[in-house]
């Protein structure tokens, strides 16, 4: 796997295998990476939501049909959203996580790999970023980032700040299209991942039957 | 506690509830405005009631009638949250009424107070200026936008908004009578609507659908319809206004949107009533105002085959290609081209452009991108060094949703798609929705602003 610098990332561009929409300044584009803007919607773990995160109420949910009350209302209270304008700023505290989307739209092509990282500045400041940063050939949509404050006062962000950095991986060869299908193709904004797919065999019995 | 006491209690529980409300997001901006005015209002309201004697009944009334509206303008703000409609959209529409809704009215220019929030239910589309200035005697005036709370993503839907602005003009008074004038004097001058015997007569008339025929009868059946009347006619008139409105404000976007809407909710396009004409009526007055607007001549002059050929597309699905029938077209072409004319001028005489169709450099990349699954804006994609990105009309984009929206699926489907990925319609109305929120970015940022 080659990590691509800059002129390879822009000759992708060119031609147009990678997009990423909208870069607002050339200063955005670094030696090896690209910055990525805070988007403008916020998931957060509600105060009065889940008591804990458990795999077999995924696995329950993708037996269950739509009007399952029950599961679909504790997947609705688990999060708060919240959408803030331009110029409107969000804290997160020290300890908190929040789900963002990014401003950008990104378009992997089959042989490339994104890697999430977070810009170095807001990483001093005590903000992780991505902790699930790897971005999978083939992708469409925004990318969701994983925000936590590492450290002791709250930060202030703003929709439209550069908060992270993706590079790009040239694969040894394109991906296939059946292991490119995702859950999150076509994201437009942050939704919570199912943590027990593919793996329901190791939850116990169905408590349902 | 008797009515005046009960009245003053009132006013303390609406200040407390205006208080309260600023516990939520105040739709796309600050909520000090809408605070400010509110305060002032409950001050003045309190300042008028307290010397009223208690057995002045009319009064008492009048100051009910007073707080209950500050009471329900104050509960919709609890249904005014951010997340429940598209706030860049938002931002844009009022960015293009403010002009015309700004008045000479003592404070903040005149400029009326946005206010915005969601409802259940398709007819939920809605535009509302306070009407008259109340006894308040305040210096501004709410200006409420509704969006259908099911409709939050569907950008391309909201375009009709641009009737819901002809309202709005419509309730200010040194519009109103421009309007009334110049737009609606022509249209009034000749045909079957020119008064209401008239009107009558062509709703008989032999040639009418016959559905239009039917709900006639039901209408005569019932003893307090009078038929046709100088009220109905005039509500009539005021639609067919609000859709020149639209389309002057939001192009073949409009259109589309128009047709989608109120097909829906009527779908033979033959159900008429007393605040509303047929929408056949309608639809041939749009036909003969596009050929008016050189629609056609714009689509034969696009160079590019595969556009020209969407763009076709789009017009035959939403403005037909052969004339309105002769019962339901009852404006002639000349009627509706003076209108329109006047219409505009109105418009850029207060500062509020009329839409202009776009280049084919600006609408080409906008359909490419949303056909590869891109979010629709003025973003470069040509991997310079110093992207140059464009400041695009938020209308263009919308143009652009709707062009693709009638192509064929855009996308490969790979069949692993939710139901929800599988909505063409939605995906693309997202897909726009993102475009403006980018848009948006765009023109804020320096390097944007620049160019």
């Amino acid at each position: 796997m080659t990590a691509l610098e800059k002129s390879a990332i822009l000759t992708n561009i060119k031609d147009r295998k990678l997009v990423v929409s909208p870069i607002l300044s050339g200063n955005q584009i670094g030696a090896s990476s690209i910055d990525l803007r805070l988007g403008n919607v916020f998931l957060m773990v509600r105060a009065r939501g889940l008591s804990h995160v458990d795999p077999k109420q995924f696995a329950h949910s993708a037996k269950s049909t739509a009007d399952d009350h029950e599961f679909e209302q504790a997947k609705r209270q688990k999060h708060e959203r919240h959408e803030a304008p331009f110029g409107q700023r969000f804290l997160v505290h020290p300890g908190m996580l929040v789900l963002v989307p990014t401003l950008e739209w990104v378009k992997l092509p089959d042989n490339l790999q994104g890697t999430v990282t977070a810009r170095s500045c807001w990483a001093r400041e005590g903000l992780s970023i991505a902790t699930a940063s790897l971005i999978h050939p083939g992708y469409a949509g925004i990318i969701t980032l994983e925000l936590a404050n590492l450290g002791q006062i709250p930060l202030g962000l703003y929709p439209g700040l550069r908060i992270a950095q993706i590079a790009f991986h040239e694969l040894t060869g394109p991906a296939s299209r059946k292991d490119m299908g995702s859950r999150f193709h076509m994201a437009f904004e942050p939704i919570e991942g199912n943590v027990s797919k593919g793996d329901e065999v190791f939850l116990g019995p169905d408590s349902r039957s | 506690m008797n009515p005046k006491e009960f009245l003053l209690h009132e006013c303390r529980n609406v200040r407390s509830a205006l208080r309260e409300v600023l516990r939520h997001d105040y739709s796309a901006g600050s909520s000090k405005d809408f605070y400010t005015e509110f305060c002032e209002r409950l001050d003045f309201l309190e300042s008028l009631l307290k010397p009223v004697d208690p057995t002045d009944i009319r009064m008492l009334e009048t100051f009910a009638d007073e707080v209950s509206m500050l009471s329900m303008f104050v509960h919709q703000i609890e249904r005014s949250h951010s997340g429940e409609f598209p706030w860049p959209f938002t931002e844009y529409l009022t960015e293009l009424a403010t002009p015309l809704c700004k008045e000479n009215l003592t404070q903040n220019e005149g400029k009326p107070i946005i206010r915005v929030y969601a409802e259940g239910g398709l007819y939920s589309y809605k535009i509302n200026l306070e009407a008259d200035l109340s006894v308040l005697n305040v210096g501004r005036r709410i200006f409420t936008i509704v969006f259908p709370r099911t409709l939050k993503h569907h950008v391309l839907l909201h375009a009709i908004f641009g009737h819901e602005v002809g309202h709005a003009a419509w309730t200010i008074p040194k519009h109103n009578s421009d309007l009334r004038g110049k737009v609606l004097g022509p249209l009034r001058s000749a045909g079957p609507l020119t008064s209401t015997s008239q009107a009558t007569h062509w709703l008989r008339n032999a040639e009418a659908p016959a559905e239009i025929e039917d709900l006639r009868k039901q209408y005569e059946a019932e003893p307090i319809y009078t038929v046709v009347d100088t009220t109905q006619l005039s509500y009539w008139f005021q639609e067919f206004m609000c859709d020149l409105f639209g389309l002057v404000t939001f192009g073949p976007s409009f259109i589309a949107a128009h047709k989608t809407l109120l097909l829906a909710l009527d779908p033979t396009g033959h159900r008429w009533g007393p605040e509303h004409p047929p929408y056949i009526c309608r639809r041939a007055m749009l036909w003969r105002a596009c050929q008016h607007l050189g629609w056609n001549d714009y689509v034969k002059a696009v160079k590019d085959t595969q556009l020209r050929s969407d763009l076709q597309t789009f017009l035959e699905t939403y403005l037909g290609s052969n004339a309105p029938g002769e019962w339901e077209d009852v404006f002639t072409s000349g009627q509706i081209a003076t209108a329109l004319d006047a219409l505009k001028a109105i418009l850029e005489s207060v500062g509020c452009p009329p839409y202009a169709l776009p280049d084919e450099t600006t609408l080409l990349p906008l359909v490419r991108m949303l056909s590869d699954g891109i979010p629709p804006c003025g973003s470069d994609l040509s991997g310079t060094v110093k992207p140059a990105n464009r400041k695009v009309d938020f209308r263009h984009i919308l143009f652009g949703g709707w062009v693709v929206a009638e192509k064929p699926a855009a996308r490969e489907s790979d069949g692993e798609e939710d139901e929800e990925e599988k909505d063409q319609f939605l995906q693309i109305n997202k897909l726009c929705e993102l475009g403006l929120l980018q848009q948006r970015a765009i023109d804020m940022h320096p390097a944007g602003k620049k160019e």
